[in-house]
């Protein structure tokens, strides 16, 4: 918890700047969009305001970042190890772990059918998110859930609603 | 006298009644969960229910919006995690009770007094609801664009964010929504050439993201946290002469409720912590101290929380601005089903306010069957490890986000949407003033553009036409008063005004 206040700044400013980044792409499009029809009362002028907005709000986010850390900030020698606990910070393993297997799982329903992806999917996640109390029990139990939980969604959501399933 | 005949027909079929209950049950079970929220299983819903016929849909919703207002308190009454942020002053002296062996009173009485609070909202909204509509009926094309904005800002302002990271997420949220062929031009707007963005992006793939696959990838970052600590219960009974004893402030609770609730960008935490500090103010004595297991201290939240439900359809009926998160996602499931929620809505289908207003009424009325039963299967359900469930929440926003079109595209949009909502989320960039400009945008462009067109496209004949009209005005203070109230002007009349007062008061020692 304290490193990833001693962090804090450098992951505002790296998300700020992802937003700056959007919001010149927004001003860049919404000036050609405005360049068809030159009027007040064109299809550019909405975007055109709220990229102006949008690039105003984004300056007042970078002002409002604290400019000072917490005083037991934990004072780093190395910006290159800065960034990498920011990064780690950001995205924990978790999450960067949950993000992989669910890109997986849409590339591979482009392969498989739904049943048999969803069920590898379901254990992947569920054991990768469990790693730290896997025990014999919770194997079972993660194995009958991706079991149970597919079938429930392949007869409620596909069957009886007639949902469309990839 | 017709919108009691068309509350009547949610009790009149009985499979609307089953849908309602259904909604109730999942609804209490999805608030009590910590982690899982109502706005994450609306969103969830709404990509199921587009295909049914809106009475079943609008059920269902709002069965699952009334069971998540209560479902919250369980678990902060028996595990000290309030379930959904509005049962967070609910845990101050439910789980003190809960470890004095009270558990089983506890939650009786925030079964109840929720019912209650719940109920009174109902009847407020029946009375308020036609007279805003027929207000906002005279509505001119520049009124509903000032009404947007003026909704956009609320959000934006109340919410509690930072004020420029609101409002950016509002410009946001309304450019995403001009994504796609302009509506009265046919010129592309962002779409950089991909003929899949010429039909704009769905808000439905956008909620989906930033409401259900953020909130599991927020999960999935805290997973190792949560400490569970369970409790015994005993059955549950309601207690009648309790109810009597404490319902003043039962009332006095659920109208702050209703009217905090009708408030757009607020909600039930805002209302039920409102409530809870009423509430101690007001106590001159209790038998047991606030914050030790002071029965008073779960009456306030709990009414003031279920009240806000229905007060949120208010603004949302008449005006098209929603109450809280959970009514801009009912907003959008009206849009899907060809209704326009706001000022026309009471004159194209004006059974649909009393079709809602009933749901409510029966909603709150099976939460008192639903809430002293099951409490067994309940803890049970609330002790299974997040490492078990967010996978299968994912599973369900993958499914419902490919339900809609068909559309893988539309699969990896949402994902795209949950890592910006995880980023936004965990730096203070608020979600739902994006959600609400995306939906929004359509109403906002459209009468902009109209009202434009009405003044010549002169914007000096469009600024001297907002003070031609009465209504116009009122929206225009408002929006003005909005925007100053995030200023630091009213803190300096408020200290200018102290000093004043303090001043007068040592010159009357004097």
């Amino acid at each position: 918890m304290k490193r990833e206040r001693d962090t804090y700044r450098i992951r505002e400013y790296a998300v700020i700047l992802l937003f700056v980044v959007i919001t010149v792409i927004c001003l860049a499009e919404s000036w050609r969009i405005l360049q068809t029809q030159l009027e007040v009362n064109s299809p550019g002028t909405l975007p055109m305001v709220l990229s102006v907005v949008m690039a105003v709000c984004i300056i007042g986010a970078f002002v409002g970042v604290p400019k000072r850390l917490p005083e037991n900030a934990e004072q780093y020698e190395s910006k290159r190890r800065l960034a990498a606990d920011a990064v780690r910070e950001e995205f924990p393993i978790n999450v960067v772990g949950t993000i992989a297997v669910t890109v997986l799982y849409l590339f591979s329903l482009k392969f498989f059918l739904y049943v048999p992806a969803t069920i590898v999917y379901l254990l992947l996640n569920m054991l990768f998110l469990s790693r730290k109390q896997l025990g014999k029990k919770r194997l079972l139990t993660i194995a009958a859930v991706a079991v149970i939980v597919t079938a429930f969604v392949y007869v409620v959501f596909g069957i009886l609603f007639q949902v469309t399933l990839p | 006298m017709e919108m009691l005949s068309n509350a009547a027909i949610m009790f009149q079929q009985p499979a609307l009644i089953l849908y309602v209950a259904a909604g109730v049950w999942i609804g209490m079970y999805v608030g009590a969960i910590p982690g899982l929220t109502g706005t994450m299983a609306a969103s969830l819903l709404i990509s199921f229910t587009y295909s049914w016929d809106i009475l079943p849909a609008l059920a269902v919703m709002i069965g699952v919006h009334v069971g998540c207002a209560y479902g919250g308190s369980r678990a902060a009454i028996l595990i000290n995690i309030p379930g959904a942020p509005c049962a967070i002053a609910t845990a101050f002296d439910g789980y003190p009770l809960a470890k004095k062996g009270m558990a089983a009173k506890a939650i009786s009485v925030t079964v109840i007094q929720s019912v209650i609070g719940g109920l009174i909202a109902c009847v407020i909204m029946l009375l308020a609801t036609p007279a805003i509509s027929t207000m906002a009926l005279k509505f001119a094309s520049r009124d509903y664009f000032l009404m947007a904005t003026l909704g956009l800002m609320l959000v934006a302002t109340l919410g509690g964010a930072s004020f420029s990271k609101s409002v950016f997420s509002a410009a946001l949220g309304l450019l995403i929504g001009c994504v796609g062929m302009d509506p009265t031009l046919g010129i592309k707007r962002f779409t950089f050439g991909n003929t899949y963005l010429m039909s704009g992006i769905g808000f439905v793939v956008a909620m989906i993201g930033l409401f259900g696959f953020a909130e599991a990838l927020m999960q999935a970052k805290d997973i190792d946290v949560t400490a569970v600590v369970k409790q015994k219960i005993d059955k549950l009974k309601p207690d009648f002469k309790e109810v009597k004893r404490y319902f003043p402030l039962t009332l006095q609770s659920s109208l702050l409720g209703a009217v905090i609730g009708a408030l757009p960008g607020t909600g039930g935490d805002i209302a039920a912590l409102f409530a809870y500090d009423f509430a101690k103010r007001r106590t001159k004595n209790p038998e047991v101290p606030f914050g030790e297991g002071a029965i008073e201290g779960l009456v306030a939240p709990e009414a003031a929380n279920n009240a806000t439900v229905p007060a949120a359809y208010i603004p949302m009926l008449t005006l098209g601005i929603p109450g809280d998160g959970y009514a801009a996602i009912i907003i959008g499931a009206m849009y899907i089903h060809g209704l326009n929620p706001g000022p026309t809505l009471m004159a194209t289908n004006p059974e649909i306010v009393g079709i809602c207003a009933g749901g409510l009424v029966l909603a709150n009325i099976l939460l008192l069957l639903a809430g002293y039963t099951g409490i067994k299967t309940f803890a049970k359900i609330v002790e299974i490890p997040k490492s078990i469930l967010m996978p299968i929440i994912m599973v369900l926003c993958i499914i419902g986000s490919f339900a809609l079109n068909r559309s893988m595209v539309d699969v990896a949009l949402m994902v795209g949407f949950g890592v910006m909502g995880y980023l936004m989320r965990r730096h203070d960039f608020p979600v739902g003033p994006m959600i609400l400009g995306i939906i929004l945008c359509e109403l906002f462009e459209w009468n902009l553009r109209r009202a434009l067109s009405l003044s010549h496209s002169n914007i000096g004949e469009f600024v001297a036409g907002i003070f031609s009209s009465p209504i116009s005005i009122i929206l225009f203070l408002a929006l003005v008063l909005s925007l100053l109230a995030k200023t630091p002007l009213p803190h300096r009349i408020r200290s200018v005004l102290a000093g004043k007062s303090s001043k007068g008061a040592r010159a009357n020692e004097q």
